[in-house]
């Protein structure tokens, strides 16, 4: 061969080794790098948690007193800062339109158009106008759909594109039309069957708004946002996975529902206090060092890195997330989820306080083989032994702790607050807490035992169900 | 008259020359027919408020600028199939033609009945363009989002491409080394796009599978402005040296007596073939068995000259591919290329079994 033949050929092996060795220094610098499925932070404005304009002084009810803050803005623009839902139709001004269509608001006058705090497909916050009260929504993500459910909003969903459980979501509304999409994925045929959908309503008023959870964002296109938007169709994101933006998405959801449904966000929202009240009263003077540090795990085998909305709510409990006490961990495990491809993959983490797995699990119905207690002990010994997990977490079991992650958000803090201070709170306080939601009346919950909901397996539970 | 060689007169000649012509017309015919009644299928697959005419009326319409109420049913139509099932369709026509114009002349380049237009390793290359993108967010561009994930695919694909191209200019490139090299590069990119997807999770994996598997699905008509010019000029360039490929397909000797320049043209082909497969697949993802199968089809059903095999395999290629896809977006959320190979291995294996019952061994 010539010497210029055996240098070119050289040139182009060096060059996909070297391809091929960058992309090695990537993943394994940073395996579980997610794809843009947790985004940075996006955050719709911390105005209350009620994400309408018009609550004007944060307090999650639109009445009067809104009214006069609104007028007061209106007097010294000065104060639009301070109270930045007194421009009510989002205009940058506060005039009489902003006046008048508060006083519909606070009359819950039929046919009027209200002003949602929403994020956009950036994850920018934006103010999408949406007709009152909302009806023939479609909702996208099981993250929202079970915020929409618990704010009484089944009954006006029009169309959705996946539902994976039959018994928590039951209340979708029976005429709810299947557009065959997936959990995570909407197809062009899928989209296809929405829009039919949106023809068929024109009747009735149109698809009243597009749910979706943030996390799914990824299917609205260009394309399927021009839809959205030149039909007129408003679409309303959050990122519902986390328990206080799921609080402020079932608040502005049960508004936006009427007067029926708003009384069930209120509620909510006074125990979602009480609760947080309950713990930041035992634990809010926590110093760092003293908080129990948690790993989260999704889909069992999966550990979540630190960007992962699942570490939001055992922070909310002033849990510690591992990775602030353990920089190797911290490099390794960054943002998405990386699935342990060995027992070992724990090994030099033994010191984390507390093993946290976010599972979702159906409520259980099944009588078929036998009594539901029998039901439940063969869940909660297949749950826990799910893909060989006893192996990956050798030594470890009494730390891991799955938590159902379709229950309400105010019900998984306190199972949370259990889990990470085990010494503070009792699982009897955290039962007695989703035993409160059932008694809000929280629709998906009803007719269900908290037992049915297998709402929290520990070590305990899972030996004395195997046994 | 006199009998010619083989006991055929000169009438039974000419008319087995007519019935050749004959069935070729009629493949070319039902394969461009059926492509046109799929297109109308397509747009009404959702709307069943819509009939066919309808769906060529809303097409008619939309092309001399006709408009339709807000929110109304035809509005929706419009938008759907103008947006949606007309990128889709143009896409799997285009699509199913270029890959079946590449898989001819891979076939005639390699003088062998398996080689497609992966055989060079494209397909793995532009997977491992396209699993970096999507799993550890590596970009070879500037250019982010989904288009990141089609410019990886397309410089991944290349890779290989180029490697062979420069090797083939050098050595002595027969066309079994041409295949080792392929398989020695597919195996090198497959390893790691295998490490690269087992240690993600579950709904990157999905979205990495997927991508492989081959999808129509969100493609738009910016996406095609690059495809369909690629696809057309390379097709073209296969139909201008169909008389080559004819020569070719008898060997590299035979091919270079009579006067060809076999190194030179097989490097400007390999060329070709790359910048077309790397057009196509970087946005539909690898689209498996239409290369490999759609040739042979048409050979075995309407002989082995390349002048008519390109034209027909292309017609075939897109009607199989797009009647695959309108079968895929029937059934929801199936994978065209899972669909491509349902209906296509099955008519595959029952056309060979057919022809080697009637004509003995076909290859």
């Amino acid at each position: 061969m010539e010497k210029s033949l055996m240098i070119k050929l050289v040139a182009v092996i060096a060059v996909v080794v070297v391809v091929a060795a960058g992309a090695a220094v990537v993943l394994t610098s940073d395996s579980g790098k997610d794809s843009g499925k947790d985004p940075d932070s996006p955050s719709v404005s911390a105005t209350g948690g009620l994400k309408i304009r018009g609550n004007v002084d944060g307090n999650n009810t639109i009445d009067q007193a809104d009214m006069d803050f609104l007028l007061k803005v209106k007097e010294d623009p000065s104060l639009l800062s301070e109270y930045p839902y007194a421009d009510v139709n989002g205009n940058e001004v506060v005039d009489d339109e902003d006046v008048a269509i508060l006083q519909d608001m606070i009359d819950r006058k039929e046919g009027i158009t209200v002003y949602v705090e929403s994020l956009d497909r950036s994850g920018n916050t934006v103010t999408v106008p949406v007709g009152y009260p909302l009806r023939n929504v479609v909702p996208v993500g099981v993250n929202i759909q079970m915020p929409l459910l618990y704010a009484g909003g089944g009954e006006y969903i029009a169309g959705y594109f996946d539902k994976g459980y039959t018994e928590a979501e039951k209340a979708f509304s029976s005429d709810a039309r299947n557009l065959y999409g997936s959990s995570r994925t909407i197809s062009d045929g899928a989209w296809a069957n929405f829009t039919k959908l949106a023809a068929d309503l024109q009747k009735d008023g149109g698809v009243g708004a597009f749910i979706i959870d943030y996390s799914t964002i990824s299917n609205i296109t260009d394309q399927r946002a021009a839809d959205l938007s030149d039909s007129g169709i408003p679409m309303i994101s959050y990122m519902s996975a986390d328990s206080t933006i799921e609080l402020y998405t079932i608040l502005t959801l049960s508004y936006l529902f009427g007067k029926d449904t708003e009384k069930i966000g209120s509620d909510y929202s006074a125990l979602m206090d009480d609760v947080l009240k309950q713990i930041d009263g035992k634990l809010g003077s926590l110093a760092d060092e003293d908080k129990t540090t948690y790993i989260c795990f999704t889909m069992t085998l999966y550990i979540c890195g630190s960007e992962s909305t699942y570490n939001w709510n055992p922070s909310t409990v002033h849990g510690r997330p591992y990775g602030d006490v353990n920089s190797d961990f911290a490099s390794k495990y960054v943002s998405g989820s990386t699935m342990m491809e060995s027992t070992e993959a724990l090994s030099n983490y033994t010191d984390v306080g507390c093993l946290i797995s976010n599972r979702s699990s159906d409520w259980q119905t099944d009588t078929r083989f036998g009594t539901t207690e029998e039901n439940i002990r063969d869940l909660v010994v297949t749950t826990w032994e799910t893909r060989n997990a006893p192996d990956f977490f050798k030594g470890l079991e009494d730390k891991l702790v799955y938590v159902n992650n379709i229950l309400p958000g105010v019900a998984k803090l306190a199972y949370l607050a259990v889990a990470l201070y085990g010494d503070q709170f009792t699982l009897e306080w955290a039962n007695g807490v989703l035993q409160d939601c059932i008694d809000l009346g929280l629709v998906p919950l009803q007719g269900y035992t908290i037992e049915q909901m297998v709402p929290y397996i520990d070590y305990d539970l899972y030996i004395k169900c195997k046994n | 008259m006199a009998d010619i060689e083989g006991g055929l007169s000169r009438e039974e000649m000419i008319r087995q020359y007519h019935r050749s012509l004959v069935v070729k017309t009629v493949i070319l015919v039902v394969s461009i027919v059926g492509i046109l009644l799929f297109i109308g299928l397509f747009s009404l697959s959702s709307y069943e408020g819509i009939s066919l005419r309808d769906s060529y009326e809303i097409i008619w319409n939309h092309l001399i600028g006709a408009s339709y109420e807000k929110n109304s049913l035809f509005w929706w139509a419009d938008r759907y199939i103008w947006n949606t099932a007309m990128p889709h369709a143009v896409a799997a026509i285009v699509a199913g033609a270029g890959l079946a114009a590449c898989g001819v002349l891979m076939q005639a380049l390699m003088t062998n009945p398996l080689a497609d237009p992966y055989s060079t390793g494209i397909s793995s290359g532009a997977c491992f363009g396209a699993v970096a993108a999507i799993v550890v967010g590596i970009s070879f561009s500037s250019v982010g989002g989904e288009f990141g994930i089609v410019v990886n695919a397309f410089v991944g694909a290349m890779v290989p491409a180029l490697a062979i191209i420069v090797l083939s200019e050098k050595i002595r490139m027969t066309p079994a080394t041409l295949i080792l090299l392929g398989t020695a590069i597919s195996y090198f990119f497959n390893s790691m796009v295998t490490y690269m997807m087992i240690t993600t999770d579950a709904d990157t994996l999905k979205s990495a599978y997927m991508w492989q598997i081959g999808n129509l699905d969100g493609i738009t008509w910016s996406g095609l402005e690059i495809m369909v010019p690629a696809t057309v000029l390379g097709s073209a360039f296969t139909m201008v040296v169909s008389k080559k490929l004819n020569v070719m397909s008898l060997g590299d000797s035979s091919a270079i007596s009579l006067g060809l320049d076999v190194r030179r043209f097989r490097t400007l082909c390999l060329a070709v073939m790359a910048v077309v497969t790397a057009a196509i697949v970087s946005f539909t993802g690898i689209l498996g068995f239409i290369g490999l199968v759609a040739p042979h089809i048409v050979r075995l059903v309407a002989g082995s000259d390349n002048k008519f095999v390109i034209p027909i395999s292309m017609a075939f290629g897109a009607f199989l591919l797009i009647v695959s896809d309108y079968v895929a977006m029937e059934l929801a959320n199936i994978p065209v290329g899972v669909i491509l190979s349902i209906i296509g291995s099955p008519l595959f294996f029952a056309l060979i079994v057919f022809q080697s019952k009637r004509t003995g061994a076909i290859y």
